[in-house]
């Protein structure tokens, strides 16, 4: 439940943190857009004086009469004051390439300095130079025309603005994620509660299930050795055989879903061992004979159980399969450790990687015993370790390879 | 053959006493710790049965116990194991998992046996040598 706490936080952050970085990138291109948009604006009135702005006054204009005030087709280039207010120089180059000085109403360049940016920019169209400064080139047919307008008091507001959304951002996505944090806690608790009822109702009912299982299978044995095999002994043993894949169904969906998982370096040839020594009784009496390969000494980090219950599946497997042989062997090159549990088959060559889904059984299972989970828990157990698990027929031979 | 089979659950030591029996062992059955310390003391056993569970001494406690007294132990394992109880536990060679089938524990018996009997004949090899 704490995966999935941790993972509802990082997704709504990350929604959230898009969002907000949507709108502020939306405001902030608008914003300077705009600006740019103001500074063409004027750089074309200054054109359309030849470099200068036109000396008359607007009379529709009375900034005295109220109605006038605050009007915003009145601001930035459209204002009056404009051509009092606006930081701007004017060259014209004639053919010979001769700077001439047509406007200079600007304190940050010299004059020297203007007409050298002047013949910088005379050969580009619009643009931004000096980080603040729009520059325009025109021609009259004579002339060509550069105007350099300085933005930087209109653009001082949206740097600004730039600024403050992106600390606003920083911080409001710093609530937000204490927010969540907070909020999922509550949020979650009634659901990790029910998550952990659930896990230990699941875990105490495989323990409660393990000895009455025992004992009805020892007690029917008992029957059966002073009274002798019936049909309802029979039916006994049958029903507990199908409870026993129950519990062990219900132990595996436990280590499956345990919050922290003991992790340690784990034998893994042991662990193989010990899961051969426990089928080999069934592999006795099926007449199958068994090749193992299973050098001392190979380990894994890991969770035990998940390991055994790998081990244990994959031999159950080959062995349910098995024709007439299986092998089991286990080999660590590389620090890579490779456990492959192969039988011989009927089954025509290809990848069976169908095997490790849910309910799916070959078409070799026909009257077999299982319900086509047994390897789908090998996959996820070895998931759950950071291996593979792969399926494939090859030369008549069935071959599931675990490599961790 | 002489075994002892404890564990707290009356039902267990009932019928797998009687299958033991049927098996052609001779069985004691204990309900606790003390028990298998009494009975230990006072007949030597070939085998011990021991749940991991049996109230009263703490199954390691017992496991070292028995080793100490050369008898070999086939643990009963209930729990799905946590680190502290596969250290308490005996080796995994000498450990049946609940449910187990009749004829598994009588597997797991003759298994045990025979490796206490080797390892019973080496040190005495050992020791005439």
């Amino acid at each position: 439940m704490n995966k999935v706490r941790k993972k509802f936080v990082i997704y709504a952050m990350i929604a959230v943190c898009v969002l907000l970085t949507t709108l502020l990138a939306i405001v902030n291109v608008i914003n300077f857009t705009m600006v740019a948009e103001d500074a063409d604006r004027i750089t074309q009135k200054i054109a359309g004086g030849n470099g200068a702005f036109a000396p008359e006054r607007e009379n529709s204009f009375n900034p005295m009469e109220n109605g006038d005030f605050g009007r915003f087709d009145r601001m930035g280039p459209e204002s009056p004051e404009l051509p009092y207010s606006a930081r701007y120089f004017t060259y014209r180059f004639g053919e010979n390439g001769e700077a001439e000085e047509v406007a200079f109403n600007i304190s940050a360049f010299s004059k020297e300095e203007a007409r050298e940016l002047a013949q910088k920019l005379r050969n580009g169209k619009v643009g931004w130079t000096n980080t603040t400064y729009r520059y325009r080139v025109f021609h009259d047919g004579k002339y060509t025309y550069v105007t350099v307008v300085d933005q930087g008091r209109e653009l001082l507001p949206s740097y600004r603005i730039l600024i403050i959304s992106m600390i606003g951002e920083f911080v409001g996505l710093g609530v937000c994620l204490a927010f969540l944090i907070f909020v999922s806690r509550r949020l979650f608790r009634p659901l990790e509660d029910a998550d952990r009822k659930q896990k230990r109702f699941i875990a105490e009912a495989e323990n409660e299930y393990k000895i009455p299982l025992t004992i009805i299978n020892a007690n029917t044995e008992v029957i059966e050795k002073e009274t002798g095999s019936n049909q309802y002994t029979q039916s006994i043993r049958r029903q507990v055989k199908k409870m026993t894949a129950l519990t062990k169904r219900l132990g595996t969906f436990a280590i499956l879903n345990e919050e922290d998982p003991n992790r340690s370096d784990c034998d893994l040839s042991r662990i193989l061992q010990s899961a051969l020594e426990a089928s080999a009784q069934k592999i006795h009496a099926a007449g199958i004979a068994l090749e193992c390969d299973i050098p001392s000494g190979i380990t894994a980090i890991g969770n035990e159980e998940a390991f055994q219950r790998i081990a244990e599946e994959l031999t159950e497997n080959s062995l349910k399969f098995a024709l007439h042989y299986m092998k089991i062997s286990l080999k660590s090159e590389n620090e890579i450790v490779t456990l492959t549990a192969i039988n011989d088959t009927e089954l025509p060559d290809g990848v069976y990687e169908q095997v490790f889904d849910r309910f799916v059984r070959l078409e070799n299972a026909e009257g077999k015993e299982g319900n086509g989970l047994g390897l789908s828990y090998v996959k996820d157990f070895v998931k759950e370790q950071n291996g593979r698990v792969t399926a494939e027929v090859m030369g008549g031979e069935f071959v599931l390879r675990v490599t961790l | 053959m002489n075994l002892l089979l404890a564990a707290s659950d009356r039902d267990l030591l009932l019928s797998v006493g009687k299958l033991l029996e049927l098996n052609g062992y001779e069985v004691t059955t204990a309900f606790d710790g003390i028990q298998v310390i009494s009975y230990t003391a006072n007949k030597k056993y070939d085998l011990t049965i021991l749940d991991e569970n049996i109230p009263r001494i703490p199954c390691d406690r017992l496991i070292t116990a028995l080793d100490e007294s050369g008898i070999p132990v086939v643990v009963l394992s209930g729990k799905r194991g946590s680190e502290k109880q596969k250290k308490q536990s005996a080796p995994a060679h000498s450990r049946l998992s609940y449910p187990f089938l009749p004829d598994e524990l009588l597997a797991k018996i003759s298994v045990t046996l025979a490796t206490s009997n080797t390892q019973n004949e080496r040190t005495s090899a050992g020791d005439e040598i």
